[in-house]
């Protein structure tokens, strides 16, 4: 007698139900999806609360398809680059600088409202004056790494000022403010747009001592495989962006206040500056 | 207090309770519990905070350790004050640094956090925990309320359901049982649940369809009383039956729902039962039968016919059902014209097994059964009654009738009798006196009646009169009740006269009265003494001279004064035995005269009985040996005596031997006996003769009685020696009687009373004891 088995008609279902869906979405498997790296300065949520609405909106603008890559921490974003593992980045001058070394990165967009310096707090009722009086002391500075706030410093200090001191990595420019206002550093490096996000009692609390040298600020970079209509697309839609308010709001969380073209000529500081030397691996 | 909120007490006074219970005893206890929980839950937060602080601690970010303890005070209100201090005492937490003490409510926690072996700071929180518990409090309260609203929620449906199950349906029969308190049986409850209340709901309705069902039947019992109260009371205020009947029979006809029907007794006639109507209902259909109907009906209507639905009823004593008479056997159909009958009931008066009424109704349109007759079983009973007493009077009246026509005629001879008739009590006092007795004594009735009967009887007997009353009523002795006794009477003017007297004893109602039938025997008396000297007269002067005549012929006869010729010898024979008969005659008118005149006189002596037998059959030997009989004396007892006069006892064994002689066949004998006969010594004389004729039996011992003429002819006699002996023997104490002789003939005998040895006079005990 024929018996019809039960995975027997469950597997004509399945294959049914595969067979529609392949014949209804057949072009999903065939898009390209541009994959999109941010430095994690912040973390992985907040940087995708900024950068999806973004996407998104750039998206719809290009029909151009991204996937945000997230990265856990800023020596895995590095390796990341490295490996040309990104199609657009977004990351600091210095990792512009590995990245074209690299994987040849090129900038496409920053902002070109603003230029990024470093900045050194002590607290107000400090003793301390200006950056030779912080031979020997203790100084919180959010990563060894960090371009504006630590790596800048770090080497205006050692090159310039042929000061050492004692170099207190306090993961954050929110801590190195804190760490410098309760006492547990003498001072602390941090970027002004930081510092102008303390509360009102930190920076009363607090002084500016010194303001380093001023390089372009993050830029957004793409890999050379990417096609040029790709890239112009890209650019078209991000400047679209800056051209709209709601664009501008959107932009405006990278930061990034005035949108416009990169160029590598805009990094060239940076490199002369002698950063290498103190990049810690 | 509602049934409902008796039902809901328990519960709401549960809920109360466990409220109670609830609110002051468990959450006080559970507060303190609360109290140590939370102080320990904070504890261990706490430390598991301390401890995610570590890493920030170890990498100085304070930016980090700030925005922890921010977002954990931000979170937990009830902590009042956190403080971080590194291992130096360096506040690290807040940013501002004043130092202010916890308040005394609230409670400092302190946590060290160490690496490995190294304090890395202190963290410490003032926890304010009654704001925690108020919170628990709060909770509670709100789960309090929250149950104290489910608890109602509970009441109220609790109450509907219990106001659907319970109250309404009572509310119902409430009103059901006040309905039927009121009397009106017409609303069925009809909600029958199953429960508990259903079934009462249930027996409600069902008590009170059997209430309906005794209203209905004590209605129907009132009725059938009132019926019989009107009959009733109708019978003893009128005693016109055909009344009577008529408003019963209306009242059956009512009762029973019948078109119509008859009430009638149950007579005979040649022993065949008929009916005759005291009430009939006018059915008549045509002239002629409204004709008979106006007719007869007044005086009943009499159905012979018997063999009928009714007639069936008179005939066997049954109550006669018949809801099908068309199919009824024992019908005998209907007259043309006759209304039609779709349903019969025959109901019998019975008394003591005789049918002796009945009535009939027709056309109860459910037709009749066994349970209307029960019903209707006081009024059969009140009919039969009533017929009985109406025959009762029938009969009563009709003997009334005769007593009347008995009385009248009475008092008619009474007042025409030619005798006084005096009736007296047991005083003597009199109570009647008739027109007779009124011309005897001169009185008038009114004058002596309440009088004493004394007044009318002179001499001794009035005096002892009420002695001679008051020794019969005593002793029955009877000195005055008797037949044709002789007093003295006295008239109202003082003279008196010869009474005979007869009282006889009657009893009128219960009373004993004397009625003395009175006759003036004055003349009598007279004729008797004119009649009584004429016979010793007249005896006397015949005796001497047939003495004279007698002796002569005797002389004659006995051949002394010669011979005579064959012829002469005869005619002086004939005329010497008719002397000595006609002598014999006188003698025993003269016997008869002195006993009726109580002249005769006795010599009473001790007489030994068989040696007087003796010499009795001795002295009448010759007269036997004339009729060529002899008298034989059978074995007798002697020594028994008797006290007579022995020459008058002599007198009557003479006269018995020789009417033995004479009446005895040619060459037999007689018998003769002396024996104790219940006592008395029997002397008794049997013959061998034809007997007494059955006729003359009563007769025998009357005077001039004699078995017939011819005999008299041919055995000689006077007719008055049995009349004699009977008044001697009577003189003795005795009696005289006959009977039969089982050898063919009679035996005379005489009874004497025995005297007993030890009353005889000494001369003759003397002789008894030789």
């Amino acid at each position: 007698m024929l018996r019809i088995k039960p995975f027997g008609s469950t597997f004509v279902l399945l294959s049914i139900a595969c067979f529609g869906l392949f014949f209804s979405y057949p072009s999903t498997a065939v898009e390209k999806v541009y994959k999109f790296g941010v430095v994690p300065q912040f973390d992985a949520r907040r940087i995708k609360n900024i950068w999806q609405p973004i996407l998104d909106a750039v998206s719809k603008q290009s029909g151009l398809q991204f996937e945000l890559l997230g990265s856990a921490n800023i020596p895995t974003f590095e390796k990341q680059f490295a490996a040309g593992e990104f199609d657009f980045a977004y990351m600091n001058p210095y990792h512009l600088i590995k990245a074209r070394e690299a994987q040849n990165y090129q900038p496409l967009l920053r902002d070109i409202g603003r230029q990024l310096y470093g900045i050194i707090v002590v607290r107000k009722d400090s003793s301390i004056q200006q950056v030779t009086d912080l031979q020997g002391k203790t100084v919180a500075f959010p990563a060894p790494n960090a371009l504006g706030a630590a790596l800048i410093p770090r080497t205006e200090f050692g090159e310039i000022y042929k000061i050492n001191v004692q170099p207190k990595y306090v993961r954050s420019h929110d801590s190195v403010y804190l760490n410098v206002l309760l006492g547990q550093a003498d001072a602390g490096g941090g970027v002004q747009k930081t510092f102008n996000k303390q509360p009102q009692n930190v920076r009363d609390a607090l002084k500016i001592i010194y303001q380093t040298r001023k390089v372009a600020p993050h830029p957004l970079a793409v890999h050379p495989r990417v096609p040029e209509a790709v890239k112009k697309k890209i650019l078209e839609s991000f400047l679209a962006l800056g051209n709209s308010a709601q664009g501008r709001a959107l932009l405006k969380e990278i930061p990034m206040n005035q949108i416009g073209t990169a160029t590598m000529e805009d990094y060239d500081a940076l490199i002369n500056l002698g950063l290498d030397k103190y990049f810690l691996e | 207090m509602s049934i409902r909120f008796k039902l809901l007490l328990p519960f709401i006074l549960a809920v109360v309770f466990l409220g109670l219970i609830f609110h002051l005893i468990w959450l006080p206890e559970y507060l303190t519990e609360k109290e140590g929980n939370i102080h320990d839950q904070e504890a261990a937060y706490i430390e598991a905070l301390a401890a995610s602080l570590i890493p920030p601690l170890l990498a100085s970010d304070l930016a980090q350790i700030h925005a922890t303890l921010d977002t954990i005070s931000a979170r937990r209100p009830h902590w009042k004050s956190v403080r971080l201090f590194n291992a130096n005492h360096e506040q690290l937490y807040p940013i501002d640094s004043t130092n202010s003490p916890a308040p005394n409510n609230l409670i400092a926690i302190s946590q060290e956090i160490t690496y490995g072996q190294e304090a890395l700071a202190t963290l410490q929180v003032a926890l304010d925990i009654s704001t925690l518990l108020n919170t628990e409090v709060k909770r509670i309260a709100s789960l309090e309320f929250g149950l104290l609203f489910f608890t109602l929620v509970i009441t109220v449906f609790a109450a509907l359901l219990l106001d659907r199950w319970i109250r309404k349906p009572l509310k119902l029969m409430v009103n059901a049982t006040n309905r039927i308190v009121d009397g009106d049986f017409n609303h069925s409850l009809q909600q029958h649940s199953s429960d508990e209340v259903g079934q009462l709901t249930k027996a409600i309705d069902q008590m009170q369809s059997q209430l309906q069902s005794r209203e209905k039947e004590t209605a129907f019992q009132h009725r059938v009383l009132e019926v019989i109260t009107n009959a009733q009371s109708r019978f003893i205020r009128d005693a016109n039956p055909k009344q009577i009947f008529d408003k019963l029979l209306n009242d059956i006809l009512s009762l029973t729902n019948s078109e119509y029907g008859f009430i009638g007794e149950v007579l005979h006639e040649h022993n065949k039962p008929y009916l005759k109507t005291f009430a009939l209902t006018n059915i008549a259909w045509n002239d002629q039968t409204r004709e008979f109907y106006d007719e007869n009906a007044p005086n009943g209507l009499e159905f012979r016919n018997v063999h009928t639905l009714f007639g069936c009823a008179i005939l066997t004593g049954e109550n006669v059902v018949a809801n099908s008479p068309a199919h009824d056997s024992r019908s005998a159909g209907l007259p043309d014209g006759h209304p039609p009958l779709h349903a019969f009931l025959g109901v019998p008066f019975m008394r003591e097994d005789k049918v002796i009424g009945m009535f009939g109704v027709a056309n109860r349109p459910q037709g009749y059964d066994e349970a209307l007759i029960t019903y209707l079983k006081p009024i059969i009973n009140t009919c039969t009654q009533i017929v009985e007493a109406y025959k009762a009077e029938q009969n009563r009246l009709k003997f009334e009738m005769l007593v009347r026509e008995r009385e009248v005629r009475m008092r008619t001879i009474v007042n025409n009798i030619s005798e006084g008739i005096v009736s007296t009590n047991e005083e003597g006092f009199i109570e009647g006196f008739n027109p007779a007795a009124e011309n005897l004594f001169g009185y008038l009735a009114s004058e002596v009646i309440g009088k004493n009967i004394s007044i009318l009887v002179a001499g001794d007997h009035a005096a002892n009169h009420n002695e001679y009353i008051a020794n019969y009523l005593h002793h029955g002795k009877s000195n005055i009740v008797g037949l044709g006794r002789e007093v003295e009477g006295i008239r109202k003017d003082g003279s008196v006269f010869p009474l005979e007297v007869t009282v006889s004893e009657m009893w009128v109602e219960g009373q004993r009265l004397f009625c003395g039938v009175m006759r003036d025997i004055t003349e009598r008396k007279k004729l008797d003494k004119m009649k009584q000297e004429f016979v010793s007269t007249v005896s006397h002067e015949l005796r001497t001279p047939l003495t004279s005549i007698r002796g002569s012929l005797g002389l004659l006869t006995s051949g002394k004064m010669g011979d005579f010729q064959e012829k002469t010898k005869n005619l002086i024979s004939i005329a010497a035995n008719n002397s000595e008969r006609l002598l014999l005659l006188i003698n025993d008118l003269l016997d008869m005269e002195k006993l009726a005149s109580g002249k005769m006189e006795f010599k009473f002596q001790d007489l030994e009985v068989t040696k007087f037998l003796h010499d009795a059959v001795e002295a009448n030997q010759g007269y036997g040996q004339q009729h060529n009989v002899k008298f034989v004396i059978a074995a007798s007892d002697t020594k028994l005596f008797v006290y007579a006069d022995r020459n008058r006892m002599m007198q009557v064994l003479s006269n018995l031997l020789s009417n033995a002689a004479k009446f005895s066949p040619d060459g037999a004998s007689v018998e003769t006996a002396v024996n104790i006969h219940n006592g008395r010594i029997r002397i008794s004389v049997a013959d061998k003769g034809r007997g007494i004729p059955s006729e003359f039996e009563s007769r025998i011992f009357e005077r001039f009685t004699q078995v017939d003429s011819s005999s008299t002819r041919k055995v000689g006699g006077t007719g008055l020696g049995l009349n004699i002996a009977k008044a001697i023997v009577e003189n003795h104490k005795g009696n005289i009687g006959f009977m039969a002789n089982p050898e063919g003939g009679t035996i005379f005998y005489v009874d004497l009373p025995r005297v007993e040895p030890s009353a005889l006079h000494p001369k003759d005990r003397l002789k008894s004891a030789i």
